[in-house]
């Protein structure tokens, strides 16, 4: 297995990891909020899915980095590290770090944050995959806006819905 | 590019990152109380050491390699600003990190109840943290647009 392959196989690890992790936070969250308190096994459940999506965080940027020394050293040059895809894929993961920062000190809404890194991961992931997608920068970080917005009523929906239902 | 310089562009690259990771881990177990201040020594202190260790490797890899191999490359390609601002920016801001990340370091390990006890102080080493961690992601977001303006 050459270093490429191998890269690219630890990048969807963590891709699989981020957006699973980050999946089930949200599922766990809806189902715990019904008695709107969290007693300590959900909150140990919480922390280890939070757990898998740094984890999975860490090893998307060491193998993200690893692929791009590779791309340095076949010099694939600006065709490659200034697509519209590349550079929307970096600042997707921007805005991860810093909306994880702004949870932990309480400067974002939990529910508001929680939706836009979990529209992160999926973002990341749609990008990831749409291997072909040639739109420019600002169109796609106009779609992920939207994309934010969709899953922030979506997780809403779905919670409100859950409550109904207990 | 021969193994060697391969080697601590590698290094340049990932002790960077890991310095940043050891940061932001600092950064979100400043304010909590649970986990005392052994993880922040320790945070610090590997912060401290990835980032000694990519000003050294990343020096090797600059005065061996870049000026002479990648700088003109950029120089006469269709963004010759990615040498001109960012990597003349990068250069010079980079100095700052070490002995940024030093100040926390010795704060946290000479004044480490005092961060325990003064809400004040500990606000100021988040601060100060916060700006380390943005300085080097700005670093890191330089060093890739550097790296994507080498082309065939």
């Amino acid at each position: 297995m050459d270093w490429n392959v191998f890269l690219r196989e630890l990048h969807v690890l963590g891709a699989a990891l981020g957006v699973g992790g980050s999946t089930f936070v949200e599922i766990f969250t809806i189902k715990f909020a019904k008695d709107k308190k969290t007693d300590i096994f959900e909150h140990e459940v919480l922390k280890v899915c939070i757990n898998v999506v740094r984890i999975g965080l860490i090893i998307l940027t060491f193998s993200g980095l690893g692929l791009l020394v590779l791309w340095r050293m076949r010099l694939l040059g600006p065709d490659v590290f200034y697509s519209g895809r590349f550079l929307a894929k970096m600042t997707i993961l921007l805005i991860l770090l810093f909306v994880a920062l702004l949870m932990n000190f309480k400067f974002v809404n939990l529910r508001l944050g929680s939706a836009v890194s979990t529209a992160c991961w999926y973002a990341a992931m749609i990008l990831g995959i749409a291997r072909g997608l040639d739109l420019s920068y600002f169109a796609i970080m106009a779609g992920f806006g939207i994309f934010v917005v969709l899953v922030y009523f979506f997780l809403e929906y779905a919670r409100k819905s859950y409550l109904r239902s207990k | 590019m021969n193994n060697t310089l391969i080697f601590f562009l590698v290094a340049h690259i990932f002790l960077g990152t890991f310095g940043i990771i050891f940061l932001t881990a600092y950064l979100l177990s400043i304010f909590k109380k649970e986990n005392g201040v052994k993880w922040l020594k320790i945070n610090s202190l590997l912060a401290l050491l990835s980032f000694v260790g990519s000003w050294i490797s990343g020096g090797y890899y600059y005065a061996s390699y870049y000026g002479k191999s990648v700088k003109p490359i950029i120089l006469k390609g269709d963004y010759p600003w990615v040498h001109t601002v960012l990597m003349e920016t990068k250069e010079h801001v980079f100095l700052f990190l070490p002995f940024l990340t030093l100040v926390i370091f010795a704060t946290t390990y000479f004044a480490h109840s005092d961060i325990a006890k003064d809400k004040k102080l500990a606000l100021s080493v988040a601060g100060l943290c916060f700006t380390t961690v943005s300085i080097a992601l700005a670093i890191m977001l330089s060093g890739i647009v550097i790296s994507g303006a080498v082309g065939k």
